[in-house]
């Protein structure tokens, strides 16, 4: 009975925020003002990791798709067949696992700090409103930023996979390049940074919950780190399954 | 002035306040004495309405407060500047950003603002710092900035949680000297909540005592020799009359 009551009331506490995040963008003007500075450290921030980890998941891809095709097709078409492995899925996802770690990890400790150390009240006293003020300028840079960074990460990560198959397969540029352009569907692209926008959302609402619901000091900063970074990428996968589902599946 | 009537609050179903009732009047310094964990801060928080009673009102200048939607309490909280035990600064803003704070949000213009900063940092004696980050700062000067950002838009009302807690006899004297000053120079109601009976002696007009989420003892600075009851009478013992 117990665990009911603390799950409905959870659910019913996530609503309040989520309900706080869209009366917050009547200020929009204010929260445009902030954009710039949380942009910078979550997006620009982020953008060396995502670069180093899409290079060599393109790298491995290249490894991967040869093994895969080698006995059933030309390796001419590896190109193809790892762009569009790293737009569909391995891009958004891992770019987004990435971020989680990163971003979402940060903000939860961000706000969770400014919990326990009553920053957030004192925000509350002076009349301003802390969601208004810190988290959704957040919100809004995750899903302008993911896409983003998705796009860079694709990029990257086809020329890693580029290098490899040049390397390893013998598979001169001009042919890889030459089949990502003829079996080239926007949908692969377009539907890879649709599941970003939403995991972008998924992450900064997540890391910004989990911050501003923090309780007891350091142990509960540390606590809502965890959760954020667990509870995000749990969330990613989930909704990688339906998006992929709703995008892909027809 | 500010008066409560009634009031009730309950946390996991420990009650936490048991029928506050109080009257807090215009120009006066009253002065929340209690042992740990007997309800002041949460009594402060009502007051501010970051929490709402299970029972019982508020009224802040004849308006009930407890009631009242999230934009409307907004207005009533720019009436007041409230002081943090620790100061709660912003640590990736400058001192000059951070008293800046609420005037920057509600829209002042920059030469207003500067105007106003310069005046809150004269007022607490802090010059030269505006560029400096609050970890720069002593335990003291930070509880000064923090005095700053809550008088920087003249508030009617000021409230100190603890504002001597943690700091040496010698700082915490200078803050005591810094309340009263401000009290007589900007004539602000002032509500401190402390377990400081030397600072609350110094500073307060009106002494309110809280024991078990009630209050016990309220009483003027004066007459407080006088009260018989036992937790205020070892609150006492610690000082010389």
């Amino acid at each position: 009975m117990k665990t009911l009551f603390d799950l409905a009331y959870r659910i019913g506490d996530i609503a309040e925020f989520f309900v706080g995040i869209i009366i917050s963008l009547k200020e929009i003007g204010k929260i445009l003002k902030r954009l710039p500075y949380d942009f910078y450290s979550l997006g620009v921030g982020s953008l060396p990791i995502v670069l180093l980890t899409s290079a060599f998941t393109g790298m491995v891809a290249s490894v991967q798709v040869a093994y895969q095709i080698r006995d059933y097709a030309p390796l001419d078409l590896l190109g193809a067949g790892v762009a569009k492995m790293v737009m569909v899925e391995l891009g958004p996802v891992l770019t987004a696992l990435v971020v989680a770690g990163r971003i979402g990890a940060g903000i939860a400790a961000e706000l969770g700090t400014m919990r326990v150390t009553e920053q957030i009240d004192a925000l509350e006293f002076m009349a301003i409103d802390p969601i208004r003020y810190l988290v959704t300028p957040k919100i809004i840079t995750g899903i302008i930023a993911l896409p983003i960074l998705t796009v860079f990460a694709d990029f990257i990560a086809i020329l890693g996979g580029a290098f490899v198959s040049r390397v390893v397969m013998q598979v001169n540029y001009t042919v890889f390049f030459q089949w990502i352009k003829t079996l080239f569907l926007p949908l692969d692209l377009f539907g890879g940074l649709i599941k970003s926008f939403v995991f972008g959302f998924i992450i900064t609402f997540i890391g910004s919950y989990t911050g501003f619901s923090t309780m007891g000091g350091a142990v509960g900063v540390g606590k809502s780190t965890t959760k954020a970074v667990v509870y995000s990428s749990i969330f990613v996968l989930i909704a990688d399954y339906f998006l992929g589902v709703w995008i892909f599946g027809k | 002035m500010i008066k409560i009537i009634d009031l009730y609050k309950s946390f996991n179903g420990k009650e936490v306040l048991r029928g506050i009732s109080l009257e807090i009047r215009d120009g006066e310094t009253l002065a929340i004495l209690g042992m740990s964990g007997t309800g002041k801060s949460v009594l402060l928080k009502h007051i501010m309405r970051l929490f709402k009673p299970d029972r019982g009102k508020i009224y802040v200048d004849g308006q009930e407060i407890t009631g009242l939607p999230r934009k409307e309490i907004y207005k009533i909280r720019r009436a007041f500047g409230y002081v943090f035990q620790e100061p709660a600064l912003f640590d990736s803003l400058t001192i000059y950003e951070n008293v800046a704070m609420p005037l920057v949000e509600h829209g002042f213009s920059a030469d207003k603002i500067k105007e106003k900063v310069k005046w809150a940092l004269e007022m607490v004696a802090l010059d030269g710092v505006e560029n400096k980050y609050p970890d720069e700062l002593s335990g003291g000067m930070r509880k000064r900035v923090g005095i700053a950002r809550a008088i920087v838009q003249m508030p009617r009302y000021l409230i100190y949680d603890e504002p001597t807690t943690g700091l040496d006899p010698v700082t915490a004297d200078k803050i005591n000297d810094l309340m009263i000053f401000l009290k007589e120079k900007l004539k602000i109601t002032s509500i401190v909540v402390t377990h400081d009976i030397r600072s609350a002696l110094k500073i307060a007009d009106r002494l309110v005592l809280m024991h078990e989420g009630r209050i016990v003892v309220d009483t003027t600075v004066d007459r407080a020799w006088e009260e018989k009851h036992p937790v205020l009478k070892e609150f006492l013992k610690t000082v010389e009359k």
